[in-house]
This record gives C-alpha cells, sequence and structure tokens, in this order.
C-alpha cells in the first residue's frame, strides 16, 4: 500500500438544528498522502485544517466524497490500532495522572501488561514527564500538557500520525523537541500529518504541504519545490576577501547576470534562542 | 472487546469518586441518615418506624441526585472538552465507548448506595439497641434487626435497580440535551414515572383516544411505584421475593433497552 492517506472529493457541510447548511469546512478536497511522508496542513483559523483531521479519524461524517485511510473507511475501529491523534489542546482526563492516563489508553488500544508498562517508560522518557508522572493531569503547565499528550500518541507506535497545532502555545524549546520528535518519526518510516498556521514551523519538517483556505485547498506539492525561487542561485562560501567578492561580481556581469546582494548568512531566531538556552543550562550545570 | 468497556467503566467509576461535588452530597446524605439519631419518640415501634421510613427515604432521594447529575454529566462533559475525541480516536467503538461509561456510573450509583445503606444500617442498629436496653430487654446489637434486615435488603436492591434506570435514561437524554435541561427532563420523568399506574387506570376507564394515549404513556414511561416498597418496609409487611425478581428483571430490561436506543443513536452522532 503505498498511499496511507486517500481523499476524493471530500465535502462536509455543517448544518444547523433545521438542517439547513451553516458552513461549509471542506468543499471538494483531493490530496494523497505517501507513506513515511510528512504532510503539512496550512492554513488560516477556520480553513478547515481540524475538520478534515476529524474527517480521518471517523469523529465527524463526510457530507460527499470518500477518504480511504490505511486502506480502510475512517468508522472502521480497526485501523485505530495504527493511528496516533494529538488533539490541538490536551483532551486529556484531568483527573488521572501521567502513569494513569497512558495505562487507560494503552489498554483502550490494545497493549499487553508487561509491553504496556515497558512504553509507558519509554515514552515518558522520550516527553521528559518521568518526574511528574504521579502529578494530576489538572495540576499540569501547558507545556506538559502537551508532552503527556504526545506521550500518548507514540504510547502505541502508530504507523500515521496526526497532530493538530502540535507546538501552539509552546515555548521554543519544547516546540523544538516535539519537532525533533516528528523528525524522529520519520526516521522510523513513520506517516505523520500536521496541521498548523505557524509557517516555519511547517517548512522545517514537512516534505509535503496542503494549503487550505475557506475549506478549499488552493495549493499542494513538495516543500523544497514550492519554495525554490526560480531563475536565481544562491552560493555560500568562507573564507573569502573583499577582492574576491568583486572578482566574483565581475564574472557574474560578464557571464550576463545581474549580481544581486552579499552579505553573512543570517541564523533563525529560534536557533539562536534555543543555542542561547543550552549554553546557560550548560553552563548552571558545570 | 470486553476489556475495552471495563477500562472505560473502571475510569468513569474513578472519575466520580474523585469529583468533589458528589462527595458532598454524599456526606450530606450520611449526616441526613445518622441525624435519625436524634429522633425520639414514646414507643417503641414507632421509633424504628419513624427511622426507617427516613432512612429509606434519604438513600432513595440521594440516589436520585446522584444518578441523574451524573449520569447526566459523563459523557457531556467528555463532549464538552473533547476528551472524547481521544479515546475515540484509540481502536474503541462508540458502543463500547457508551456501554462502559453506563456501567461506570452504575456501578458507581451502587457504590454510593450500598455505603449509605451501610451508615442506615449501623444507624438503625444502634437506635434498636439503645431502645432495647431503655426498655430492659436483653440488648442484641446487630441482631435485633436481622427480622426486617431482609426486607431492608430487599428495598435498597430496588433503590439500585431505579438507580440504574435514571442513569440509563440521563444517558439517552445526553445524546440530545445539555447537562441542565438533561437534569431537568430527568426530574420530570421520574416524578411522570410515579404516575403511571394512574395511566394504566385512565386507559382502561378512558375513552379510546384518552385510553390509547394513556396505554402509551403507561408502557413508555418507567413505571417507578414498582420499586417504591419503602412503606411496606416501615410497617413490617414482607415483600415476596417474587415481586422483588419480577420488578428487578423489569428495570434491568426497562436500563438495557435505553442504554441500547442510546448506543444506536451515539453511533450515528458527530462529535
Amino acid at each position: 500500500m503505498d498511499h496511507v492517506i486517500e481523499i476524493k472529493g471530500l465535502r462536509k457541510v455543517y448544518r444547523d438544528f433545521w438542517y439547513r447548511p451553516k458552513v461549509i469546512a471542506i468543499d471538494r478536497l483531493d490530496m494523497e498522502v505517501k507513506k513515511g511522508e510528512i504532510f503539512g496542513f496550512l492554513g488560516p483559523n477556520g480553513s478547515g485544517k481540524t475538520t478534515a483531521l476529524k474527517l480521518m479519524l471517523g469523529l465527524i461524517f463526510p457530507t460527499s466524497g470518500k477518504i480511504r485511510i490505511l486502506g480502510k473507511v475512517p468508522t472502521d475501529v480497526r485501523i485505530k490500532e495504527q493511528i496516533g491523534y494529538m488533539p490541538e489542546e490536551s483532551y486529556l482526563y484531568g483527573f488521572l495522572n501521567a502513569d494513569e492516563t497512558l495505562d487507560f489508553y494503552g489498554k483502550l488500544n490494545g497493549i499487553p501488561r508487561a509491553r504496556r508498562k515497558e512504553r509507558i517508560e519509554k515514552v515518558l522518557d522520550i516527553v521528559g514527564l518521568k518526574h511528574a508522572r504521579k502529578r494530576r493531569l489538572s495540576d499540569y503547565s501547558k507545556g506538559m500538557s502537551r508532552r503527556i499528550s504526545l506521550a500518548q500518541v507514540l504510547l502505541k507506535d502508530p504507523d500515521l500520525v496526526l497532530l493538530d497545532e502540535p507546538t501552539i502555545g509552546l515555548d521554543p524549546v519544547v516546540s523544538r523537541e516535539v519537532k525533533d520528535v516528528i523528525l524522529g518519526l520519520k526516521s522510523e518510516g513513520k506517516t505523520v500529518v500536521l496541521s498548523s498556521h505557524l509557517l516555519s514551523e511547517v517548512q522545517t519538517v514537512c516534505d509535503k504541504i496542503a494549503i487550505l483556505c475557506e475549506g478549499k485547498l488552493i495549493k499542494e506539492g513538495n516543500v523544497d519545490e514550492l519554495l525554490t525561487v526560480n531563475g536565481e542561485t544562491e552560493i555560500v562560501a568562507s573564507g573569502l576577501k573583499q577582492e574576491d567578492i568583486s572578482r566574483i561580481k565581475d564574472v557574474i556581469s560578464s557571464s550576463g547576470g545581474k549580481f544581486i546582494s552579499s552579505g553573512h548568512p543570517k541564523e533563525t531566531l529560534e536557533g539562536l534562542f534555543i543555542k542561547s538556552i543550552k549554553e546557560k543550562q550548560e553552563s548552571k550545570s558545570n | 472487546m470486553t476489556s475495552k468497556i471495563i477500562t472505560i467503566a473502571k475510569t468513569t467509576f474513578l472519575n466520580a469518586l474523585r469529583k468533589r461535588v458528589f462527595q458532598i452530597i454524599f456526606i450530606f446524605g450520611v449526616i441526613i441518615i445518622l441525624s435519625t439519631q436524634f429522633f425520639t419518640f414514646f414507643t417503641f415501634g414507632e421509633e424504628i418506624k419513624i427511622l426507617k421510613d427516613v432512612g429509606m427515604a434519604g438513600i432513595t432521594f440521594f440516589s436520585l441526585i446522584i444518578s441523574i447529575v451524573i449520569g447526566s454529566s459523563q459523557i457531556q462533559s467528555d463532549l464538552e472538552k473533547k476528551t472524547i475525541y481521544t479515546v475515540l480516536s484509540c481502536p474503541v467503538s462508540r458502543r463500547q465507548y457508551l456501554i462502559g461509561k453506563a456501567i461506570g456510573v452504575i456501578c458507581y450509583v451502587t457504590f454510593a448506595i450500598l455505603l449509605l445503606s451501610l451508615v442506615f444500617y449501623i444507624a438503625l442498629s444502634a437506635k434498636t439497641y439503645s431502645i432495647e436496653k431503655k426498655v430492659g430487654e436483653e440488648a442484641r446489637f446487630g441482631f435485633a434487626t436481622f427480622a426486617y434486615n431482609v426486607e431492608l435488603l430487599k428495598g435498597i436492591y430496588l433503590i439500585i435497580i431505579k438507580g440504574g434506570i435514571l442513569v440509563s435514561l440521563a444517558i439517552l437524554l445526553s445524546m440530545f440535551f445539555h447537562q441542565t435541561f438533561n437534569i431537568i427532563a430527568c426530574f420530570l420523568i421520574y416524578i411522570v414515572g410515579h404516575l403511571t399506574q394512574i395511566a394504566g387506570n385512565l386507559a382502561e376507564s378512558g375513552g379510546k383516544v384518552i385510553g390509547l394515549i394513556m396505554l402509551g404513556f403507561y408502557y413508555l414511561f418507567p413505571n417507578f411505584e414498582f420499586f417504591n416498597i419503602s412503606d411496606y418496609i416501615a410497617v413490617g409487611k414482607i415483600i415476596s421475593f417474587r415481586y422483588v425478581f419480577t420488578v428487578g428483571a423489569y428495570g434491568i430490561l426497562y436500563s438495557v433497552m435505553l442504554i441500547y436506543i442510546a448506543s444506536e443513536l451515539f453511533s450515528k452522532k458527530e462529535v
């Protein structure tokens, strides 16, 4: 099976009490996600990203069109064994602690006791919540709640991971950790579909994107291809002197090209932030 | 399949147990039952009768409150807090989820009724002991009440069954209504359920149309009057096991039917 997700002509119309159409949340959506891809849903608030994920999970039903997840319809309960879902907020039971939460979801996913115990230890380690495992989730901070929500997804080691705004409201350090986990999933051959309106996040982790606006697919494709500015060439070099740069400029103009700019490459703000925090933490521990 | 239902039921039970509002309701119930210790009347029989009356009424009232409030809140709260998203994204069918929820709430209501009954039993035994001592009889703490303990147990069993019907009703109505409206609807049905016998009589004596409507009324709504045997217990009447068994079976069947309808509706509900 090459395609993990196949959607054809999908339409979702929300209706009011009198069954009159209220909102067209998804309008004739066609898309395919291949095995091992990280696929990003982009779009402003209310563009239909969450609705699309809920349709894929069978939480709501399509008005028309077809969805196949891992070759089956989303309402087929059996496919849920292979799907992990992290909603946009941590919709977990606040009266349970982390251990009880993971045990609960482990049991619902039919993970045998010994493996469940082993997996709980592993995922708590991955999300860094071992120290707070006996604390009730209602006492967790937003960042901790997102981590336990992610742990719940990783627990069953799914083939397909659906993440709704995975880093929203998180500080850059936790956000980076979540992105690392997503990239880790890719390296394990898992398929990840994430929805976000944070463009830099999608750019750093996704292979393929789809841009939704008012429920319609307005752009779809490979991230590198979509972002490449055709007709311009970027050269990155080190150890050049000013006169070398002048010579390069001459070569460009003699070849009929146009020199646009030169300067030092800039680090991203996120990269600088993470580096600074890490340096501070390391100096504190030494 | 069963293990998933049990997992959901256990978590639902734990959720109810950890909720402060229900702990407060429960403590209030215990206080009411224990307060019967302070009732003083002149004759032995009357004092015990009043105590049994108030105690059984207290258990009935608190089981009614707990059943309706907790039954109406469980699924609605999962829908509002969206915890249902993470549960239904696991390999759990909507039917398993709903049955697990219902079993969890019914177990909690049963547990609360049994605990209140234990408090009531201790209060009754203590009172009997003190009266027997006062009137000069040989005090037989714990055994003096044995003769009507069996009748009390029958009454408590039927209160539990009635609680099960109310929980199932609240769960069914939570498919349509938010909690406040659900609670009001359940209380109204509870009152109507005590009047179905009158509807039954009207069905026989009224005209054709009225008779048909009343007949529908009689069969559609649960007859809660069947479960009301506290008055007989208070005056020391013996209730036959056959009656208790028949009414119990009626209550269980009615609850199963309500849960079945709720699960059918829930399987088509968007969350």
